[in-house]
Formats: C-alpha cells, structure tokens, sequence
C-alpha cells in the first residue's frame, strides 16, 4: 500500500488529522491480516483496534510509509500472542504466532486455498458435507441436521471426525 | 477441578463461534487447538466477514481518545479534556453526524424475516407511469416467497426453487441459479450494495406515508439508483433503477411487517392436490471445480474469487459472487454477439458488451458475467480483455457521407424514450430500415454483421447488393438508451 510520506511525518509528530487519514488508508489491511488468523469479526476488529491503541502509545520516533502496514501487523500479532498468553500461558509456539504463510498476498493465499480445496476433495462426501454446510455455509448443527437427514448428535459426531481427517489430510 | 468439555460439544462450539463472528472459548488442549486451527483453515476458504458498518467510526473515536488521554497526562489538567473534547467535536466536522447508511445496515442485520407488500411500478421518459405488478413477499434468510396478483406463488428455499401456478395446476421446478430477482427484493441486499459503494444522502420524501431519507448510489462504472430509507425503522422502502432502456422501475414496499413468526409451511414444497410437478433441469449445487468438472464433462475457468455458491446444470456452471453471477457452458455453432451491444477483445476473440453483462469465447467454453462487479471478476477470468472505447473514432472513415437532421433524430429519441419504435437502439435494424428507404432488395436479416461497435459508432457489414458497409453514431445520447443513425456508407 502506498502512504504519502508526508502524511505519516505529520502523523509522527503528533498531527490527530494525520494519525487519522493514516487509520483510514491502513485499517481495512490490517483488519483482513488480522481475520485472516482468527476467522472471527468480534476478534479481528478489537485486535485491530488495539494494535493502532498500542502503536499510538509505543510513540514510535518516525512512521516509515514503507513499513508502517508491517510495523502494525507486528504489533498486531503482539496482541494476539499476549491474549494468548492471558488465556492459556503455556505454548510459545502458538499456530496463530508462526509465520503465516500467507500475509494476504494474492498469489499466496490461492495456493493456501488451493491446498485445502485439494484436501477436502479427498475426503469422503458425507465429510465434505458437513463441513461445507457447518463451515462455508455457517448453517447451525441443527439445519446440517436437517439437510444431512442425521440427528444433531450425529452432525457433532461427523463433523470432529471430519475436521480431524483434513487435518491428517493437510498435514 | 474443572473438567474437560466433550471434545465433540467442544469442536461444535467453537464452529458455532466462528459462524456467529464471535470471540470462541479458547481450547482446552493441544489437540484440540489443532482441531480449531484447521477449522479456520477451512472457514478460510470464504472471502473475510466484513468489519461492522460502524468499525471504522469506532476505530478513529478510540484513535481520538488515545490522544486525548496522552494529552491529558502532558498537560496534566483534568478540567482541560473537557476543553479538547468540545475542541475536537468542532475541528472535526461529521464527528456525531448520523451516518444513514450506516445506521441502515444495523437495522436490516435486526431482521430475521419480513413480510410485505411491494409494488413496481414502471415509468417511460416521457414521465407516464404505471403499476406494472403488485406482489406479497416473505423473507427469512436465504429464503423468500413471492406471489402474484394472479396466484403464482415462487418460492426459494435456498436448496430448491418452484413456482405453483394455479393456472396451469402446475408445480415448475426452476433452476435456483442465477436468482437476480431476489436482489431487487431483498432487504440485506439493499443495504450491503448501499454500503458497498459510493453514496450520499440527496434528500428527504414521504414513501407510503413514511418519511424516508433518500440515499443516491453509485456503483462504480454503473448509473446512480436511488433508495429510500424510512427514518423511524431506519429500513430502505423503496428502490429505483436508473433509467434503463427508457424505462425506470420503482419497488415500494407499501407494506412491511418485520420478524413476525411465518407459518410453518411458508417455504415448504407442497404439491396441491390434482397438480402435476413439472421439472426439467433444477441443478445441483456443487462445492468444488473437481466436482464441477465430474457433473458438466469439462472443466470450468475459476475467476480468482471464491463464489458464494456453484450450481451445475446438465449444460452450464453457474457460479454466484453475490448479485453477479458466471455462467459456463461448452461453446457452440458461431459466436454472435447481440446486434444492439457493443464490442470488446476477450481471449483472443470477441466480446460482446452489454449493459449489465460480458460474454466471450475461451478455449471451448463461452463464458457469460452478469451483474455491478462483471468487469472486475471477468478479467480475473481472462487477462486479456479490452472493453471498447467510446471515445474512439471509425478504424476508417465511410467513403460517402450521410446528412443528418438533428432536429428529426431528437424528435425520434423522444420517441424512443417514450416505449416507441425500439429497434432504432438495434444497429442492424436502422440499417435495414435506411437499406430500405433507398428502395434497395434487402438482404437476410440474420446476414447483417456489426463487425464495429463502441457502443457510441458501429459499422455494419452487408452482404449483397449495391452498399457494402454501414457507420452508424448514436448522435442524440451516447449510452444503452441512444438511438443509432446512419452516418455513411460504402459503395460495393
């Protein structure tokens, strides 16, 4: 993304306006980097408001136009590996904290969804099923239930034993 | 001590979060954050659930109180954040101000289901205007209902789509794909596209004896349309199209009754005695390319966005990405484009340009896109494509020239506007009428060949007889809605 440099010298000296045109032309970026690791609204958007809350407080000395998506999702993933920490301070090496592989780079995440497109392919259709209607579709147990003509119970059943195949399948 | 939630109760859970967008439990166990982690490797496969409508004003009022607070503590005066807050409240104009559309989208995400009556209503240049239907509607979700004045009653159910004609005593099966009609109707679809692009509050009116803010949007490379947003439900009540074709449509929803319990059966398909089910060929919905591939017997171009459905039919593809849709079939005979569209470049070959689609030929498929996003999802189908420029000239000017008479053509747009004599908006068919004002034999219909067109100047080849070719303008208004004169022609 490019970002006027003038704007984010002016944003380093404290400029409000500044900081602000420099939320605006960033958020929606850092907000899909965010998602893109916890597939979830709520979560995406109180992670990106707080990466831009601790980046006013860090005070950095300049904003490099050039890195300052970067620095952002740096401090982004601070705040997912602090709030990782809070709730389960145990494990270094959460997923959600290694590198992505893909950064929202286009190409990237293709190959990414190419790869799990692939492996959900060879699962076997009733698994495919439940996690296209539970997942991608975000129908509730009971709708899958429904459609899939099985009683909730068994949509739960189906689908941990789906998920755990792909798991094995993506390995 | 606590105990270990049922690893299955668990997984559920959590998918259940992720559906909601909301915050899940963290997980329990190694193993079961290894679970979590491919659940979103699957949920990835969507495009990202957009941020609320209000994140962005959220995220700047925080911005503005993180300063804030810094200030406070630099000036260390308790008293004086009053001062800068009233000080930002009048150095940054808008802040407060009442953000329709904004507040639109909130509403229309508070219905679950609606039933009312809407009414369309269809009007000409010449400003008459008339009901042209009046239809019941039920909406929940994916689901909705529609019956006419006459009793026809469509139903989609999200899986299976049928039409009750008690008429006929038919029960039609439909194909579920592509559904434009649903986004004319359709609450949430009003107030996403509302969102989506440009848009500007241009005024206020009385709609079925509400008062309504009036929202004008523009969707980029696509005219303004107009929605009405009732002030006390903040819910959009009324749409109307651009002027298309000469004709404006108006969808006023004259009644609206918002999440009241629907009955059971509302989109339940129930045969009525002593009808006959007619099916042909309803679809099946289809996951993924390979799947695709298996049902139709080739294999489908995918455009670099995921689709939010797929249906196979027993000839095409349909692949939906909100109110756009591609349709993919094998390719065959000849590709014609439509005589009244104009011409572009797409894989090598032709392009046929309409108002609100694209269609080429690529490998032995013919590729059909449809809808406001048409241009951006057909070139991440094909690299090569160029849209005609309506600014260019003839590739060579005709050898004899035509005299016009503008006052004779603005009486005929006129005329045009009013529903009159359309096929002046056909290049072809002004040239068989101008072939036939100079008493000369004409020539098949179907023989005429528009081999230019930039939707502003074509040329139309002729087979036989004594003019070879014929350039055509549209004088009078350059768009959908011109109508074509002829300019030139060359002798044989």
């Amino acid at each position: 993304m490019l970002i006027d440099e003038q704007i984010a010298r002016r944003a380093a000296s404290g400029d409000q306006k500044a900081l602000e045109q420099l939320c605006a032309q960033t958020w929606r970026q850092l907000y899909r980097f965010v998602y893109h690791r916890v597939q979830n609204r709520e979560e995406a958007e109180d992670i990106t408001q707080e990466a831009y809350s601790r980046m006013l407080k860090a005070r950095p000395a300049s904003y490099s136009a050039g890195q300052f998506v970067t620095y952002l999702q740096t401090v982004a993933l601070n705040v997912i590996r602090d709030r990782w920490r809070s709730a389960k301070a145990r494990d270094r090496n959460h997923p959600l904290m290694q590198p992505m592989r893909s950064t929202g780079d286009a190409a990237e995440g293709i190959v990414q969804r190419d790869t799990v497109r692939r492996a959900l392919d060879r699962l076997n259709p009733d698994y495919r099923t439940v996690l296209e209607l539970r997942i991608l579709r975000g129908l509730s147990t009971a709708e899958t239930a429904r459609q899939m003509g099985r009683t909730e119970a068994a949509v739960r059943t189906l689908q941990y034993r789906a998920i755990q195949a792909l798991k094995e399948e993506i390995r | 001590m606590k105990s270990r939630p049922d690893p299955e109760q668990e997984l559920n859970q959590y998918i259940d979060a992720l559906d909601a967008e909301k915050r899940p439990e963290p997980p329990s166990t190694p193993e079961m954050e290894s679970l979590f982690r491919t659940v979103r490797t699957v949920k990835a496969l969507k495009e990202p659930a957009e941020p609320s409508p209000d994140f962005e004003q959220r995220l700047l009022s925080s911005l503005r109180g993180e300063q804030g607070r810094r200030r406070r503590l630099w000036w260390a005066g308790a008293g004086l954040a009053a001062v800068a807050a009233v000080l930002l409240l009048v150095l940054v104009p808008g802040l407060g101000r009442r953000d329709v559309v904004a507040a639109m989208v909130q509403a229309v995400e508070q219905v679950h289901r609606y039933h009312g009556v809407l009414e369309v209503r269809m009007a000409n240049l010449a400003g008459e205007e008339e009901v042209v239907r009046t239809q019941e509607v039920w909406v929940e979700g994916d689901r909705y209902a529609i019956q006419m004045q006459d009793g026809t009653l469509t139903i989609n159910n999200g899986e299976q789509k049928w039409q009750v004609r008690p008429q006929d005593r038919v029960v039609a099966i439909l194909p579920v794909a592509p559904d434009p009609l649903r986004f004319e109707l359709d609450l949430k679809a009003m107030a996403e596209n509302a969102r989506r692009y440009p848009h500007k509050v241009v005024g206020r009116d009385t709609v079925a004896g509400r008062t309504a803010d009036i929202v004008e949007i523009s969707p980029p490379g696509g005219d303004p349309y107009r929605i009405w947003v009732d002030t006390a439900t903040g819910l959009p009540v009324q749409l109307v199209t651009p002027m298309q074709n000469a004709l404006q449509t108006t969808f006023t929803y004259t009644t609206l009754e918002i999440n009241q319990p629907f009955d059971e059966d509302r989109f339940s398909f129930i045969v009525p005695e002593g009808y006959q089910v007619v099916e042909d060929d309803p679809g099946l919905v289809v996951t993924t390319p390979a799947e695709a591939a298996q049902r139709l017997g080739f294999e489908p171009v995918m455009p670099t966005a995921v689709p939010t459905r797929m249906i196979a039919y027993q000839d095409r593809l349909v692949m939906e990405f909100g109110p756009t849709t591609v349709v993919q079939r094998k390719a065959e005979g000849t590709f014609r484009p439509a005589t009244y569209g104009a011409l572009g470049q797409a894989a090598g070959g032709l392009l046929e340009v309409l108002e609100n689609s694209l269609r080429w030929r690529q490998g032995d498929l013919e590729i059909t896109v449809t809808g406001p996003e048409a241009e951006s999802i057909a070139r991440s189908i094909t690299p090569d494509l160029t849209l005609p420029d309506p600014e260019a000239d003839f590739p060579k000017q005709p050898e004899v020239s035509v005299q016009v008479d503008m006052g004779v053509l603005e009486n005929s747009q006129r005329q045009v506007d009013a529903g009159h004599m359309p096929y002046l908006l056909d290049p072809t068919m002004v040239t068989m009428s101008y072939l036939g004002s100079l008493e000369l034999v004409l020539p098949d219909m179907d023989a005429l060949e528009v081999s230019y067109s930039t939707g502003v100047r074509a040329i139309v080849e002729v087979p036989t007889g004594p003019i070879s070719r014929v350039y055509l303008q549209r004088l009078v208004r350059q768009d959908f809605t011109g109508i074509w004169t002829v300019v030139g022609y060359d002798p044989r």
